[in-house]
């Protein structure tokens, strides 16, 4: 019973966390319709790995589990894109950030962003998603007694926990003032970009696509563990492994200051935009 | 924006890697009791294709912190695994939905 929550738990820790990140900043940037948007794309993406979970179980799922692997590493690096994407038009909102009621209304989120915003929700609990009802559904095959429905309620709570987690977890960043909160969220989804990249190419090398180049550049198990609670969060959050790949570092730290050139491109050309008015605002 | 080109030369050189590397398939069977073989052996810098097939009803996760490695594998169906470039030890697997089954890679 114990084992199947937290089982659930950690199958739905990443989903959770991701989400709760992109909703936290909606409502803090008093971006209401983005948040629908996000809900929208989360709750879908429930409904879609049911689908999938119980159509993959059958013998008839058309796409074999390598090729529904690699799907996955494909849409794992087009989520990367996306969010990059928003991190980078999220980066020049909070600069205009504290302005006027119309200056607000201007820069509503335009269609195209709403639909990133669900998108990335949609690809976050999908993917965990798929794996959670593969396992419930195996609870269910092999308790086919009275114990199933327990063990069941016992899956679905650990599917909670981890909501309630990333919940506490953003609670804590209630209590930063706005530019810190807009400053520590965009490291902190920088950071998750760079996870979600890493384990797109983990996939890829898992699958024989690419070499790893040197399968361990180090070990940090004696530091912390992936099954441990801080382990478990941190590889929910930014992909954290003890033992890494190559490839996996590299793909990681290469990211970030490509990263860190694209947000400063952005600042340059909002403030070329800003000298360019007549009237100059205080950021 | 600009392509990170570390990445980009780092990604081509695995895919080169990749290609030109020899591979040993080895099965890899998950009943009711645990792993069938419980135990690999390889030669250590080996490129293995792990098949590791879910002969049991329920989904299972192959998973190991040692190799980097996590798979769901659907009741039924057989997923390769790759795993390269090993230096000589013991790595342990296990299936995540039901810990009880474990096994390891033994490389010399």
């Amino acid at each position: 019973m114990i084992e199947t929550l937290l089982i659930m738990w950690r199958e739905s820790l990443e989903a959770a966390l991701i989400v709760g990140i992109l909703l936290t900043y909606l409502a803090r940037s008093g971006e209401r319709a983005g948040m629908r948007y996000v809900w929208a794309g989360a709750l879908g993406a429930v409904v879609a790995a049911v689908a999938m979970g119980l159509a993959s179980n059958g013998a008839a799922a058309r796409l074999g589990p390598d090729a529904q692997e690699l799907l996955q590493a494909g849409v794992l690096l087009l989520a990367v894109g996306v969010l990059s994407w928003m991190v980078v038009w999220m980066h020049r909102n909070a600069r205009q950030m504290g302005g006027d009621l119309r200056r607000r209304a201007d820069r509503a989120l335009a269609t195209g962003r709403l639909v990133g915003l669900a998108a990335i929700a949609f690809v976050a609990v999908f993917r965990e998603g798929v794996e959670a009802v593969l396992f419930l559904w195996g609870v269910v095959v092999q308790r086919a007694d009275a114990s199933a429905p327990a063990l069941l309620a016992a899956g679905v709570a650990g599917a909670g926990l981890a909501v309630a987690t990333a919940w506490l977890f953003f609670r804590g960043f209630a209590f930063l003032n706005l530019q810190t909160f807009f400053r520590v969220t965009g490291i902190l989804l920088l950071l998750v970009a760079a996870g979600l990249l890493t384990a797109g190419v983990n996939k890829l090398i898992g699958l024989g696509y690419l070499s790893p180049i040197k399968p361990q550049v180090w070990n940090t198990a004696w530091l912390l563990r992936e099954d441990s609670l801080l382990g478990a969060l941190l590889g929910a959050l930014i992909g954290y492994r003890s033992r890494p790949s190559l490839l996996e570092v590299l793909a990681f730290s290469t990211y970030l200051p490509a990263m860190g050139w694209a947000l400063r491109r952005a600042d340059l050309a909002a403030r070329g935009a800003a000298e360019r008015r007549p009237v100059r605002s205080a950021a | 924006m600009r392509p990170p080109r570390l990445l980009l030369a780092a990604l081509l050189l695995a895919l080169a890697v990749t290609v030109r590397a020899e591979e040993r398939s080895v099965a890899l069977a998950v009943a009711e009791h645990g792993f069938a073989p419980p135990e690999i052996e390889a030669a250590a810098g080996e490129r293995l294709r792990l098949e590791v097939t879910n002969q049991t009803a329920a989904a299972i996760e192959f998973e190991s912190f040692e190799l980097n490695r996590e798979r769901v594998v659907p009741p039924g169906r057989t997923v390769a695994v790759y795993v390269s470039g090993l230096s000589p030890g013991r790595y342990e697997f296990f299936d995540d939905f039901h810990q009880e089954r474990r096994g390891a890679l033994v490389v010399k």
